[in-house]
């Protein structure tokens, strides 16, 4: 079959013609793109159209790419979102955010009781209290929600974990110990508060379960998918999967399906692996893949999170004086790495947040080119927040690509100022425009969960760089166009994933993957570029409405 | 769902350094020589282990049993997982190691043993590559890294001094001191992962103290077992240390107004746990360096097992 979609205006992102209003569709590829005036003749060339004109009052653009974000997501969904800010869930239901820790906890007692089975643990999410100055949550307050069961509140960074009184009973908290991952009110007794892998421990021991064990459920992926649909995003990544056998077969099982409204990428957790393994294992599922479902990149992580004080800094390290954050991985083995998976052609994206580790993997790369140079690597650099000018001009160099963690801007970007970096480093966080100066191949990100898959909000963060108060980190300088924007959220995102010939354009011969607008972004301009509501999706000519719900 | 924890508590050993600072050889070593304990070592990757073929009882997934009852887990990238499905495997093990990875801060795993009743931190064991030592503690890719791990240590293993002179031997005790506050902390030198298992395990349990024959564990150490007077937890404390620098390990059982107490020293960790009222008590064990001396103290040997250099 073949189809006509007319629409009020098509954002092609192919620079030999910009706008459009028809695109001819063909077993899920573009077969033509033009103007009105073009029907008669593709009628003549091509055949009967089937005309759809569900879209002649909306605006078509590439389906938008998120080249990072995690199939927990989807799981988080299955548990009660308590973040201080608005996240839609995957049905399109908009949970308020929460304003206090008494909002979180009368949350939590309306979610308590709806359940249907109160033995099982409560597990929420998003917990960010950042934003609540002294008053600290508590054991106590979380016995008001539910004596008789775990309550596990997960903050947003996932780094840190609050309980109630049933868990710290049930796991035993030694008396008397000072470590610093254990936290203590003023007479020494636990408050219920975890940091680092204790807490998600203290999770497993008190309900004797592995509740991120349930990765592969359909829900999960359902849940993940809804959430893409929504944002208009028709490719996505889970940036870290250990793709072990039960997790290709989950992937495929819901992929495959004709209804699923998403390509998902899904990257081969490097960490833990020796390169022959992850080598031998990218080797193994590489036929297990298809359209829909990608697995031929290796992700590494170099350190953690800048507002987890965990990312690994040069100096002068962290500005409110916090000890450096430590490597995730030794240097001798990163360097190894990046060597061997290079070497063997295989396609890397490292994490590396804070200065000290975006030095190490420049190090490490230019190293490995040293010995073995491949054109077209598509080697990518994940949130490399505190890349400053020379690292730009040296990933132009090396040629790696970048994908900048840009919601940052927002979410954290007040303290990212105040304690993490100061006002001079935060003032080039995520910085887009020199990318592009640079000639960086650009993409920015969400790292959903850690903050809401939303690509157009992602694209305003890099066009206007607000902080939630109102702050401007930097000036003209650092922000890009929305037009520039547009581009990184499909184009640019596809490159760094090496889909970039198949998706992220409108044009003769790509994958019919759209996102369709309400309204034209180029029109609303900069400021209102979040406020536009995704109407639907196409996945290879396939149309996925999104239900208003609101 | 409730759960019953309240069997004995597991020690935890945790053996930290930097990448090629000898961790899996000294882990190598004790999964050959396991001294009748059935350990499950978490290590990070089997490859580099080597574990003599004959002895390998059986390979699944991530697992590997040995003939002897060892157990060998491959960590992946997930350690909190790793560790809590041993924690719940019907087999419980008598001693769990964790192979640090070599970038990690030893205390954040120390820290596993805190938030659970069945475990107990035995100690924490730092391997220091004696000729690297001087390049990587100068490193600023490194340096901290490294000084956190030798922070949170409670013995160290000084490993390839085989390849160091004399003079170099002497450097590296001195540069080492002066870059950290080591104090009273029990620096051994280590060849080729040769280190009594009791020093980096401990002993095994309070039993073994009062009944087993000990043999000569090795020519640069001396050990004492024998009775002690029931006392106040913080009696002993002092007494046990009153014996530094030269005390590397003690176990042993003893009782206070409330019941008996074990008793457990690693380095400069001092940890007590209540005992069951069952439990025979009145008996220590030593483990130090052979200037080691337990003349005018509380500590009444019937056995000394030494043997001079």
């Amino acid at each position: 079959m073949t189809t006509i979609y007319e629409a009020r205006a098509i954002l092609t992102m192919n620079p030999s013609q910009e706008r459009a209003t028809h695109v001819v569709v063909r077993d899920g590829r573009i077969l033509a793109v033009g103007q009105k005036e073009a029907i008669a003749g593709w009628e003549r060339d091509f055949g009967p159209l089937n005309f759809n004109d569900e879209f002649c009052d909306k605006i078509m653009l590439p389906g938008f790419v998120e080249g990072h974000s995690h199939m927990m997501e989807g799981l988080n969904w299955n548990f009660v979102y308590t973040g201080y800010y608005d996240r839609e869930d995957p049905n399109g239901k908009i949970w308020k955010g929460l304003k206090s820790i008494e909002e979180v906890i009368a949350r939590l007692k309306e979610e308590n009781i709806k359940r249907e089975d109160m033995s099982e643990p409560l597990v929420a999410w998003g917990f960010d209290p950042i934003f609540f100055g002294d008053r600290k949550l508590n054991r106590q307050d979380l016995d008001d929600v539910a004596t008789d069961c775990a309550v596990l509140l997960f903050h947003a960074s996932l780094h840190i974990i609050n309980t109630n009184s049933f868990v710290i009973d049930e796991v035993g908290i030694e008396a008397n110990n000072n470590s610093d991952f254990i936290r203590r009110d003023a007479q020494g007794h636990p408050t219920g508060e975890f940091l680092g892998q204790v807490g998600m421990f203290v999770a497993m021991r008190a309900t004797g379960i592995n509740i991120f064990a349930s990765y592969n459920d359909d829900s999960v992926l359902h849940n993940f998918a809804q959430i893409c649909q929504r944002a208009g995003v028709t490719t996505a990544t889970d940036l870290a999967n250990n793709l072990a056998d039960e997790n290709v077969t989950a992937l495929r099982k819901m992929t495959d399906r004709e209804d699923y409204p998403v390509r998902i990428v899904a990257a081969l957790s490097g960490n833990g692996l020796e390169a022959e393994e992850g080598i031998k294992r990218l080797d193994e599922i590489k036929d297990q893949q298809t359209d829909k479902l990608r697995m031929n990149i290796v992700k590494l992580v170099a350190d953690g999170s800048i507002q987890g004080f965990s990312a690994r800094l040069r100096w002068p390290y962290y500005h409110n004086g916090a000890p450096n954050g430590l490597w995730y991985i030794d240097v001798d083995k990163l360097n190894t790495l990046i060597h061997d998976y290079n070497a063997a052609g295989v396609h890397i994206h490292i994490h590396t947040n804070g200065d000290g580790a975006i030095d190490g993997a420049l190090d490490a790369f230019e190293a490995a080119f040293n010995k073995h140079y491949r054109p077209n690597h598509r080697h990518t650099l994940q949130h490399c927040q505190m890349a400053d000018r020379a690292h730009f001009k040296r990933m132009r160099e090396l040629g790696l690509g970048v994908n900048l963690f840009s919601n940052h801007i927002y979410f954290w970007g007040d303290a990212h100022i105040e304690a993490t970096m100061g006002r001079d480093r935060a003032n080039r966080l995520d910085d887009a425009g020199e990318a592009l100066r640079a000639g960086v191949p650009l993409a920015i990100h969400s790292d959903a969960p850690v903050t809401m898959m939303n690509p157009l909000f992602t694209a305003w963060c890099a066009v206007n760089r607000l902080t939630s108060s109102g702050n401007h980190l930097g000036g003209e300088r650092e922000c890009i166009s929305v037009e520039q924007a547009l581009e990184t959220i499909t184009l640019g995102a596809a490159y760094s994933l090496k889909m970039d010939h198949e998706i992220g354009s409108i044009e003769v011969g790509k994958r019919a993957d759209f996102a369709i607008l309400d309204r034209d972004p180029i029109f609303e301009g900069a400021e209102k570029l979040r406020d536009i509501r995704i109407h639907a999706t196409v996945l290879g000519g396939k149309v996925f409405v999104n239900e208003v719900n609101d | 769902m409730p759960r019953a924890l309240k069997r004995e508590a597991i020690p935890l050993t945790i053996i930290a350094g930097f990448l090629g600072s000898g961790k899996t050889t000294v882990l190598n070593r004790l999964l050959h020589n396991p001294e009748g304990r059935r350990i499950t070592a978490i290590v990070n990757d089997f490859g580099s282990l080597n574990i003599d073929q004959e002895i390998i009882a059986q390979k699944h997934g991530n697992q590997i049993s040995l003939a002897n009852g060892c157990v060998c887990c491959s960590v992946g990238d997930d350690l909190t997982r790793t560790l809590f499905e041993v924690l719940i495997a019907s087999d419980r093990p008598d001693h769990i190691v964790i192979e640090a990875s070599g970038v990690s801060d030893p205390a954040r795993i120390a820290a596993f043993a805190s938030v659970d009743r069945e475990l107990r931190l035995d100690g924490i064991i730092c391997c220091i590559d004696s000729l690297a030592y001087e390049r990587q503690s100068s490193d600023p890719r490194l340096e901290d890294t490294m000084r956190r791990q030798i922070d949170a240590a409670h013995i160290f293993l000084a490993t390839k001094i085989d390849q160091l002179t004399t003079q170099e031997w002497v450097n590296f005790k001195r540069s080492l001191a002066t870059k950290n506050k080591i104090e009273n902390r029990p620096l051994i030198k280590c060849i080729n992962g040769d280190v009594p298992t009791e020093i980096i395990l401990g002993f095994h349990d309070t039993n073994e103290t009062r009944d087993k024959q000990l043999k000569p564990i090795d020519h640069t150490f001396k050990t004492f077992s024998g009775h002690i007077d029931a006392m106040p937890s913080e009696t002993l404390r002092m007494h046990i240390m009153s014996l530094a620098p030269n005390l590397i390990r003690a176990k042993g059982i003893t009782q206070d107004a409330d019941g008996p107490y074990v008793f457990n020293f690693a380095g400069e960790r001092w940890a007590v746990e209540r005992a069951p009222k069952t439990i025979p008590s009145g008996h220590f064990i030593l483990i130090g360096f052979s200037d080691l001396s337990v003349e005018k103290t509380i500590f009444k040997p019937y056995t000394v097992v030494e043997h001079q250099h």
